[in-house]
């Protein structure tokens, strides 16, 4: 007996509370139990339903480049049932609504209607009474049928991409012919829905024109391959986004092609960069500083952020750093033939990634060779506010002052060296996607 | 205070003065023009065309005065020796309001080979000046190659295609020209075999004479 008052006195005081401790929460969809109601549907959901670059809604995108996104040509909503679900994008910790048609039993006369985030990624809806026409059509303001919902928070304080579904509910059921259903009922699920979440509103090369409203397929190349997800802040995107760049997708400097652009086109001030083949490397993995600091500064603007590509020329010799795709190097042409004509097949430029620190094109070897090769210009992005330096060609560098960047990166310790660093031109250049 | 106190006084200030400017003047290692990044606006048009002008000799190019034709609609089909390869993109876009570039994107799969090709063509309507301005940018200013076309054994020396012209060869294993940029009359190229393998069935100074004729087979406008 005493045995037993001792179990169950360790059984209550013990294992009952971890156990009540330890149990799993109820998913969202469990709790109300609720009946399920036949004859409704939401059949519309517009999350961009001001169209436009307002934060109270969804911004405007489009798909890619080429394709705009079907809500765009007939305003019917990113969302339309068993036809059409299109991703929207939002900006951090703003207060937002949706637009929804819903459909009804014909005998609803009006109902309070809430949705809730099946996998909790979402924000919940909250509660409002909805009317409906004869039709069983919700009725909105102005003789639509969209009826606007208010999330139960502001959307996400990070970037981010969520996908989730709503899970909707009907209660207080007021019928045509008299009486009141209680509920709560689900009466639909829609989704999943697909949003993105940016920490402000995409600058400039995005927004430039119509073909750079947002696109769906950066969003996704940016915030889940590149890794900006759950970044809090630019600073933190473009820190992410330098590291990907830099070390994470397999980009290699040009250093055959004396750096010849892989992914920009045109001139120096107003360059082309085709992001749309960047994101698939469809034009090989060879990238020189304007391609990298396009990238970047495409990636950083389309998170909220505020970038400028900067172009400084002449630049000079590297101080030893990781070059991308290469190591270790202070001679990025190496291994290089000089602009023909010139002895056939005879690579004049040292092949060795890291020569002697002193050395410069100068200083022919016996063989013809040059010893060490400087940069003619090199591109970066700067931050701002504070025009910090984001660099992705080389170090990387994130976070940095501009001039401890120069004084970091550029070798100016002979005076050779420092020759060729002599300013000729700096300044911002602006980008234009294809 | 006393005289001699003042004096002293004055004397350390002097040497602190003096050693301040001293140290702010020195030049030396670590020291760059332009340590401040510029306050807002672009490079400027006159800077770009200025810095590459010189790079490369400009003013000593051939063909300058040249007649103003008609612009070359490329066409994979006016090549024999392109036979095999096929079209992956055609884009156009605008060239700092002097022009047009289109960029076409060539392809030919050999086996287990990929060959690439790919030709920027950029057309001023309105002088040869003007579209060689446009080679500076698309071939010579947007890579480091300028910094090294004035190392040429040959200098001044070219492949011999267009009014002005060079080569290079950009795949290690290759010994023709794998690129080539090239001014004709009004119309710039720019041709290049990528870094990763280059077609040996495939003679770029001869296609780049074949394009140079289609160009000077243009009527003058």
């Amino acid at each position: 007996m005493e045995t037993f008052l001792c179990g169950a006195a360790r059984f209550f005081l013990f294992v009952l509370p971890f156990a009540w401790l330890a149990r799993a929460d109820p998913p969202p969809e469990e709790d109300p139990p609720i009946g399920q109601a036949a004859g409704w549907s939401v059949s519309h959901i517009k999350f961009d339903h001001a169209r436009g670059q307002g934060m109270a809604d969804a911004l405007d995108i489009r798909l890619d480049f080429a394709n705009d996104l079907q809500h765009a040509a007939d305003d019917a909503g990113e969302w339309v049932k068993g036809r059409r679900n299109e991703a929207a994008l939002y900006v951090a910790n703003k207060a937002v609504t949706l637009k929804v048609r819903i459909v009804a039993p014909l005998n609803v006369a009006s109902a309070d209607i809430e949705a809730r985030a099946v996998a909790g990624g979402i924000r919940n809806l909250n509660k409002r009474n909805v009317t409906f026409d004869n039709q069983g059509v919700s009725i909105g303001p102005g003789n639509t049928a969209y009826v606007s919902f208010t999330p139960d928070g502001n959307t996400s304080l990070t970037i981010r991409k969520v996908v989730d579904s709503f899970s909707w509910r009907a209660s207080n059921i007021r019928l045509r012919g008299g009486g009141v259903q209680a509920g709560p009922f689900r009466i639909d699920v829609s989704g999943p829905h697909t949003t993105y979440t940016v920490v402000d509103l995409p600058t400039a090369p995005w927004y430039a024109n119509v073909n750079a409203q947002p696109w769906v397929s950066a969003l996704e190349f940016t915030i889940v391959t590149a890794g900006a997800d759950g970044k809090r802040t630019a600073a933190d995107a473009a820190a992410a986004i330098t590291d990907f760049v830099f070390g994470g997708y397999g980009l290699q400097y040009d250093n055959l092609g004396f750096g010849t652009r892989g992914y920009t086109a045109g001139a120096i001030r107003a360059v082309t960069f085709d992001l749309t083949r960047f994101m698939t490397k469809a034009n090989g993995i060879k990238v020189n500083c304007d391609d990298v600091a396009a990238s970047m500064h495409s990636m950083i603007n389309l998170m909220g952020g505020n970038s400028r590509p900067l172009r400084r020329d002449l630049w000079g010799y590297m101080n030893q750093a990781a070059l991308i795709g290469h190591g270790a190097c202070n001679n990025p042409f190496f291994g290089a033939n000089l602009p023909m004509p010139n002895p056939a097949g005879v690579p004049v430029v040292d092949p060795r990634k890291v020569v002697g620190v002193d050395d410069t094109a100068r200083d022919a070897d016996a063989d013809g060779d040059l010893d060490r090769t400087p940069f003619s210009y090199h591109s970066t992005v700067l931050l701002l506010p504070g025009n910090a330096v984001y660099e992705g060609t080389f170090g990387p560098n994130k976070n940095v002052g501009f001039r401890p960047f120069l004084r970091a990166s550029i070798d100016t310790s002979t005076a050779a060296e420092r020759a060729a660093t002599r300013l000729r031109l700096q300044g911002f250049f602006a980008v234009t996607l294809r | 205070m006393k005289l001699r106190s003042v004096r002293q006084l004055l004397k350390t200030s002097l040497l602190v003065l003096s050693a301040a400017v001293l140290c702010s003047c020195r030049p030396g290692p670590g020291r760059l023009q332009g340590e401040s990044p510029p306050a807002s606006g672009v490079v400027t048009e006159e800077e770009f065309t200025a810095r590459a002008r010189e790079n490369v000799a400009f003013d000593t190019w051939q063909g300058k005065g040249g007649a103003v034709l008609a612009k070359y609609d490329f066409q994979l089909t006016d090549f024999p020796r392109l036979a095999g390869y096929r079209l992956e993109s055609r884009d156009r876009f605008p060239y700092e309001g002097k022009g047009m570039i289109e960029e076409i994107r060539l392809s030919r799969a050999d086996g287990g080979a990929l060959y690439t090709l790919r030709l920027q063509l950029g057309h001023s309507t309105t002088s040869v000046e003007e579209a060689q301005e446009m080679l500076l940018g698309m071939a010579i200013a947007s890579s480091q190659i300028a910094t090294f076309l004035d190392l040429r054994p040959n200098s001044g020396s070219s492949l011999g295609v267009g009014d002005y012209d060079f080569g290079a060869v950009f795949i290690d294993s290759e010994v023709e020209p794998t690129y080539v940029a090239l001014v004709q009359n009004n119309t710039a190229c720019l041709m290049d075999q990528g870094r990763e393998v280059a077609d040996p069935g495939l003679d770029l100074v001869a296609l780049s004479r074949e394009i140079v004729a289609r160009i000077l087979a243009q009527p003058t406008l």
